[in-house]
């Protein structure tokens, strides 16, 4: 009996760490709602990484601004569908946030993906956290020197690339669509940037693409020649660089590059459970605001070569559905294709 | 470059670095003895706290912390069949059952006396390898990795004692759970039934927690007692017995070490790579009259754990010269070096030469110092194996499946360890290898996805690359052994 009485002891001990519930919330005051209140902040992947840097990184500004505690929980799987899937069916009490990389999640709602419970376009928007311009870059020992040179080239151009679902193969399928590019050969199953930027370093394959904030230092350590940044812009520190739009495209090449370049403006962002109170929701927009804006953390943040750039949860939601009615057939099928 | 030394063992001694460093060394050893939470987590949460500090003090508290997280993973891995950490799972293999044996102050001396040891070996080979590491490293490519990883399988069959098919048999179910997935090179969905927690595979953690922990917490119930078993009265072998046996093992330490730089240089091939080929390689040097391995052999605790802490320093290789992480805390630290004002590559390596020493004194130190306060507490730690099981067991899986829980924060986690309980327990009492089948889990991934790599890069040719080749060479070799070996026994039994 002492025996049984012990189990029991050990089970609701462990059930009730596992399952620990969150109690109901009344609708009061936003301000006066959060003041020692916990908010969960969930990120759709594993400690460690880009994601549960930035959330760990704002989340004493935020508690600074908000009067809450901040409990940051990894939920990784299925590339982020997992943690979105967890915020959109979270109870809409706006003490469930989260954040997302939109280069992923977009796609995969427009090629109507396996295990999509969300639907981006219903989300509360907080904030973008940044823009993640991209750059295509060949080997220091390559022999092609600029983007010309690659368009005009006669012979099949290797590039290396994680797997399908990682924005590095994104970002070469998409200069493949846009330019025609047939000699592009791009050789996926790389498990990381990292491991597919050695390749390249390597000798082993011509080129590569992907964030200019995980490329920029080892182009200024002579390790990559960048040729073609991916942006509407020029970009800070690649000042010499052309854009895509300095060459010709058809019309449905431009289509497709001006629905990639919109997901990209929102590529890092933040949000709560649709049908959270509206007060609530301007709250935390605001909250993130002054924490994006913060000239301490903007300029650390600068420092680790983790960008920040604040744009306001309403514009975000702009860019996301303006994604859903631009992307042109040739695309869908693409994506359709690699998200089956 | 003497000077340079010099330098940054005054800097790591200097206060307030110092003090830094002996927090992080506890909060690390406290961290790595609670089931499931490995290195990555562990510096995720200390990283926010290194944002205020000077260089040298950041980098002494964070690779303090880091750097002892496996060393006392290895203590919970022996006593009680837990990895405290991802890479102490080829330590429970022989460490549980020694404890099982009532030798699991041995088994923890070993353990820790290895990881030490081989902390300061992967930190000697850091230091001397300093000037010339861009092209070691630039020398390992996709063709090399997979060569790497079918030696891994190669070792399969002799895991499994008298009987090597039914090591091949439990190392092919491992390599078949590894193909469950979202793979890597078409993004082809495959078991997954529909289940999103099944994209990402079966993670290494809560299967080592199933196969092992809450297979032996389940036959502790039932056969009853307690986990020790010492065949004389109650008594326990003291930890110095263990110390002692690192150095008996000398030849089979060096030999994990230098597997375990070599893993740790080459970005790529993952940590838990390194234990479980310091391990396959243990368990096919196994001379005759010795305990079999997976039996309680003291071989094949030393092993994984010299490799692991002796990867570590060399992980920092490619962290330091490229600023690209040679493991998951390595990613983080980078993180964290960026912010205080260091910048990984050329520099770090000329006019910060100090600042990259004062990194392989704090990894020198940390690894002995962490070693030495586990040393301490090994005797009464090995106490608790003597404990009834009817007290044990359950506080044991309810800290294993909440360790299972920490991998993702998913009921997913909880079925992957009930499920592998089941199968562990199974292969437990048919006396099937759970070994080979981990080193399945662990390889297949690896062996498959470079295997595609090397094929679309260099076409079917990749094999003659002269490394790739060479290691070719190594398994046939191997392969040869294992059949040799017996006949050549038989030979000098008739002879003698």
């Amino acid at each position: 009996m002492k025996r049984l009485g012990m189990y029991l002891v050990c089970i609701i001990m462990t059930a009730g760490i596992i399952f620990g519930s969150q109690l109901p919330a009344l609708s009061q005051d936003a301000a006066a709602f959060y003041k020692g209140k916990t908010v969960t902040f969930i990120v759709p992947y594993s400690p460690g990484g880009g994601y549960d840097f930035y959330a760990r990184f704002m989340a004493p500004h935020l508690e600074k601004y908000t009067g809450c505690t901040i409990v940051i929980k990894n939920k990784p799987g299925g590339g982020g569908v997992v943690g979105a899937n967890v915020v959109y069916r979270a109870k809409p009490d706006g003490r469930t946030i989260g954040i997302l990389n939109m280069t992923g999640a977009i796609p995969a709602q427009i090629a109507d993906a396996k295990g999509i419970d969300f639907d981006l376009k219903k989300f509360n928007w907080l904030a973008r956290l940044n823009d993640e311009p991209q750059v295509f870059v060949v080997g220091a020992k390559s022999k092609f020197n600029s983007w010309n040179e690659i368009l005009n080239a006669k012979e099949t151009i290797k590039l290396s690339s994680t797997g399908t679902v990682g924005s590095t193969y994104l970002d070469l399928l998409v200069l493949k669509l846009v330019f025609d590019l047939k000699h592009f050969d791009i050789v996926t199953g790389f498990s990381g940037t990292s491991d597919a930027d050695l390749s390249v370093i390597r000798g082993e394959l011509e080129g590569t693409a992907s964030s200019v904030s995980s490329k920029i230092k080892k182009i200024e350590e002579g390790n990559f020649k960048p040729l073609l940044v991916i942006a509407d812009e020029k970009v800070k520190g690649l000042e010499n660089v052309p854009i895509i739009y300095d060459f010709p495209m058809s019309t449905e090449g431009k289509k497709i590059a001006d629905t990639y370049i919109g997901m990209m403006n929102v590529a890092r962002a933040m949000m709560m459970t649709p049908g959270a109170p509206a007060d609530r929701v301007a709250f935390m927009r605001e909250a993130f605001k002054k924490t994006l804006t913060d000239p301490d953390l903007v300029q650390k943040a600068e420092k680790m070569d983790r960008p920040v750039a604040w744009m306001d949860g309403e514009k975000v939601l702009k860019f996301i559905e303006r994604s859903f009615t631009e992307a042109p057939p040739l695309f869908v099928n693409e994506l359709k294709q690699i998200m089956k | 470059m003497l000077e340079a030394l010099w330098d940054g063992l005054v800097l790591v001694f200097s206060w307030p670095a110092i003090g830094y460093m002996t927090v992080g060394v506890f909060f690390g050893l406290f961290m790595g003895f609670t089931p499931g939470i490995g290195g990555p987590v562990t510096l995720a949460l200390v990283l926010p706290f290194s944002f205020s500090l000077d260089e040298v003090s950041a980098v002494a508290f964070l690779l303090g912390t880091h750097s002892v997280v496996v060393t006392g993973g290895s203590v919970s891995a022996i006593l009680f069949g837990v990895p405290g950490a991802g890479p102490n799972a080829a330590t429970i293999i022989d460490g549980f059952p020694l404890a099982q044996k009532g030798e699991a102050g041995r088994a923890i001396g070993a353990a820790l006396a290895a990881s030490a040891l081989g902390g300061v070996f992967g930190t000697v080979v850091l230091a001397c390898i300093i000037p010339v590491l861009r092209p070691i490293v630039l020398v390992f490519g996709p063709p090399e990795f997979f060569m790497l990883a079918i030696l891994g399988v190669v070792f399969l069959a002799t895991l499994s004692g008298d009987e090597p098919l039914k090591g091949v048999i439990a190392g092919l179910l491992g390599l078949m759970i590894s193909l469950i997935g979202e793979e890597l090179i078409v993004g082809t969905k495959r078991y997954t039934f529909d289940t999103v927690y099944l994209w990402d595979g079966i993670k290494l953690v809560p299967s080592v927690i199933g196969l092992f922990a809450v297979a032996e917490m389940v036959d502790l119930l039932v056969r009853g007692g307690s986990i020790a078993k010492p065949e004389k009265k109650a008594v326990l072998t003291g930890p110095w017995t263990g110390v002692m046996d690192v150095f008996k093992h000398w030849g089979l330490f060096v030999r994990s070490c230098i597997l375990g730089v070599i893993i740790g240089i080459i970005p790529g091939l993952g940590g838990d790579v390194a234990c479980f080929l310091a391990y396959g390689q243990a368990a096919q040097t196994v001379k005759k009259g010795e305990t079999e391995y997976g039996k309680g052999n003291i071989g094949g605790v030393i092993a994984p754990e010299a490799a692991n802490n002796a990867k570590e320093g060399g992980a920092l290789v490619p962290t330091i010269a490229f600023g690209i992480p040679g493991s998951g805390s390595m990613a983080i630290l980078l993180g964290a070096l960026l912010i205080v004002g260091i910048t990984p590559g050329a520099a770090l390596l000329d006019e910060k030469l100090d600042i990259t020493f004062a990194m392989v004194w704090t990894l020198a130190i940390a690894n002995i110092g962490g070693a030495a306060i586990m040393m301490l507490l090994a005797k009464r730690l090995s106490k608790i194996t003597l404990l009834e099981g009817s007290i044990l067991a359950p506080i044991i899986l309810s800290v294993c499946f909440i360790g299972a829980y920490m991998t993702t924060n998913s009921m997913g986690d909880i079925i992957v360890a009930i499920v592998l309980g089941v199968i562990g327990f199974m292969m437990k009492r048919l006396n099937f290898s759970r070994a080979a089948l981990l080193l399945g889990l662990v390889l297949g991934r690896i062996v498959e996805q470079n295997l595609f790599l090397s094929i679309r890069i260099f076409g079917a040719g990749f094999i003659y690359r002269p490394i790739a080749m060479g290691l070719v060479v190594i398994a046939v070799m191997v392969i040869a052994w294992s059949f040799l070996k017996p006949m050549l026994q038989r030979r000098n039994e008739k002879a003698a």
